[in-house]
């Protein structure tokens, strides 16, 4: 398929070296970029997890110190969220947003490259928060967390300040890479396509920052403020002084619990591509789509205090909070029974994209009811604090954010490479990652019921078996993404060539350009034809 | 979408950018005070 970005090869300067990268403006590269940050950051966090998993296979304390283990636990949780997911999904925005509405580029190259820049000296910070205590004068481990409650968190040493820098700049990061994406979709889209005939993944993408400009501030303030009981005299937080510790939960949640969408919804951008592609029938309930995440993204702000229940707030609110986070399971499930619906007598093939898709459907869907069991309050002062929450938090973000990422590249990988990637192995990865995973964290269930708490590195052995078997699935799951590495680098390195329409039922602007793309893409605008190739007219 | 020239793009994106940074600050700067008032309210026992 020719393409016009094909035919003008003479304006495609790809500047070369190291330069390429350090000074790209270019949100292809820069989109590379972010997914290979992601993934470096996928084998820290999850090396952390292996070590945690560790220490968890028999009670009693073998392998690490207590502070350390609560200093793991606190970094996997921040390297994976910060480092890991939001960064590979910032990652698919960059290389498809562009594709999918027409436009040369993001709507601000320079400052693409200034949120991507940022992260690797975040990062940095962050390493250096968990690595500074072992240096002598380095004061303490970080044992909060990642939710970084005080009174702990204003006695942790001098580490919290490396981490609550390395919050700033991952605030900053994501604050401009969501402007950067509003003005893209509100000012890039090519002529003749409106808001409501943006492919889903845009939607998400719009939606989700939206969400973080409105609640990554919140949490930057929270963390100032931290900082300024520790070292201004302030006293927000601070009992002795006057301040409220509790305060800080819910500066905390009502970033956090948004955050669990900005984590998630990317990924049903995805699946809205995925599952209509080996449908090959169009998203069922556009519209819905796009009313239910708006919904979704309301509700979602309003309903933080339920990871706080415990902390002894009136019945009123309490109430609200229950009521307010059992209605947001409605427009949760309006979007997978849209997705069910577009399968339902669909001509499905079961591409290693779609076999994630379907997974994530099942077992989102199974961590959604352990979250409505705990929205109840009553029920969640039993379960607070236990593993059942760890339980309940990976079988929502693993497939809901995690799956739906490694969906999304296995479904360009293609279009990026221009290479077909190894279905065969590709396959072998989805099944040995998606039993593994559930090996780790379905015993996690019944330990949390039988009343395990989580972040504590020892255990009564009452608690052995399910320990056992959690941490042999972890073994699986964790060394299954070495497959996952050695697909992606067979793919970038050679392999069946692509065709430009890539999978047969694909719909959208992207597939009307070649695999790989030049490097500069629709220097001029699509051409009508090429608009009305979407997945919602009746083919 | 019309079909701007490269100066008017550049400078609607801009405008809608500084736009969108200035609401994060608005955010910032509100979250300090806003969240007292709101841990007053909802810690009030009935
Ligand atoms: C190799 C894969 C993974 C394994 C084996 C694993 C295992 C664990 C373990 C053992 C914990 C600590 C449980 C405790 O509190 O006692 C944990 C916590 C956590 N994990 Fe994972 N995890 C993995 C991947 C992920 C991913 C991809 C994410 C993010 C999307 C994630 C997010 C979290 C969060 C938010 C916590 C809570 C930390 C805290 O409350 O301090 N995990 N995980
Ligand atoms: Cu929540």
């Amino acid at each position: 398929m020719s393409t016009y970005a094909a035919e003008h090869h003479h304006d495609d300067h790809v500047p070369t070296g190291w330069r390429r990268w350090v000074f790209s403006t270019n949100h292809k590269d820069i989109g590379t970029l972010y997914l290979l940050f992601a993934l470096c950051m996928l084998f820290l966090g999850g090396a952390s997890a292996m070590l945690i998993r560790a220490e968890l296979f028999q009670p009693g304390i073998q392998l690490l110190h207590p502070d350390l283990y609560n200093n793991l636990v606190t970094n996997h949780a921040l390297i994976m969220i910060f480092g890991a997911v939001m960064p590979a999904a910032a990652g698919l925005a960059n290389w498809m947003i562009p594709l999918m509405i027409g436009a040369p580029d993001m709507a601000l190259p320079r400052m693409n490259n200034l949120s991507f820049w940022i992260l690797p000296a975040a990062a940095t910070m962050l390493i250096l928060s968990f690595v500074v205590p072992f240096f002598p004068g380095g004061g303490s481990q970080i044992n909060t967390g990642w939710t970084l409650y005080p009174p702990l968190s204003l006695q942790v040493g001098m580490s919290m300040d490396f981490l609550i820098f390395a919050i700033h700049l991952l605030g900053i990061s994501s604050v401009l890479a969501s402007i950067n994406i509003i003005v893209t979709l509100f000012n890039m889209r090519a002529p003749g396509m409106t808001l409501m005939q943006m492919p889903m993944f845009c939607w998400t993408w719009l939606v989700t920052a939206f969400l973080l400009i409105l609640v990554v501030p919140v949490l930057a303030g929270g963390v100032t403020m931290l900082l300024f009981d520790r070292h201004f005299g302030t006293s927000f937080f601070d009992a002795a002084g006057g301040g409220d510790p509790v305060l800080f939960q819910h500066l905390f949640w009502f970033f956090g619990h948004p955050e669990v969408y900005v984590l998630l919804l990317p990924s049903i951008g995805v699946l809205a591509h995925v599952i209509p592609t080996f449908s090959r029938k169009p998203l069922f309930g556009y519209k819905s789509m796009v009313g239910s995440m708006l919904a979704v993204a309301t509700i979602g702000m309003v309903v933080w205090a339920h990871h706080q229940y415990t902390i002894g707030m009136s019945l009123g609110a309490v109430t609200y909070f229950m009521i307010g986070t059992i209605i947001i399971s409605i427009p949760v499930g309006l979007m997978i029974f849209n997705f069910i619906a577009t399968m339902w007598r669909g001509s499905m093939t079961f591409e290693t994209p779609m076999l994630f898709a379907v997974a994530i459907i099942l077992m989102f869907t199974f961590g959604g009811l352990s979250g409505v069991m705990l929205a109840v309050v009553p029920a969640d002062m039993q379960y607070h604090d236990s593993m059942f929450v760890v339980a309940h938090f990976h079988y929502v973000l693993m497939p809901g954010a995690v799956f739906g990422l490694f969906a999304g590249v296995f479904y360009w990988l293609p279009k990026w490479t221009g290479h077909m990637y190894d279905e065969v192995l590709a396959k072998w990865f989805f099944w040995i990652n998606v039993i593994g995973f559930n090996i780790t964290f379905f015993p996690q269930h019944f330990l949390g019921l039988a009343g395990m708490p989580r972040r504590i590195v020892d255990y009564n052995v009452m608690f052995t078996e399910f320990n056992v078997v959690s941490s042999i699935g972890a073994i699986i799951f964790g060394l299954s993404h070495l497959l996952l590495l050695y697909i992606v680098i067979k793919t970038i390195r050679g392999g069946k060539k692509a065709d430009a329409k890539v999978w047969e039922g694909a719909h959208g602007l992207e597939w009307h350009l070649d695999s790989p793309p030049a490097f500069h893409s629709w220097s001029t605008a699509p051409k009508a034809i090429e608009l009305t190739d979407t997945y919602e007219k009746p083919q | 979408m019309k079909n701007l020239n490269e100066q008017q793009q550049k400078k609607k994106n801009t405008r809608l950018a500084i736009a969108l940074g200035a609401f994060a600050l608005l955010v910032l700067v509100t979250s300090f005070p806003f969240w007292q008032a709101v841990l007053v309210e909802i810690s009030k026992s009935n």
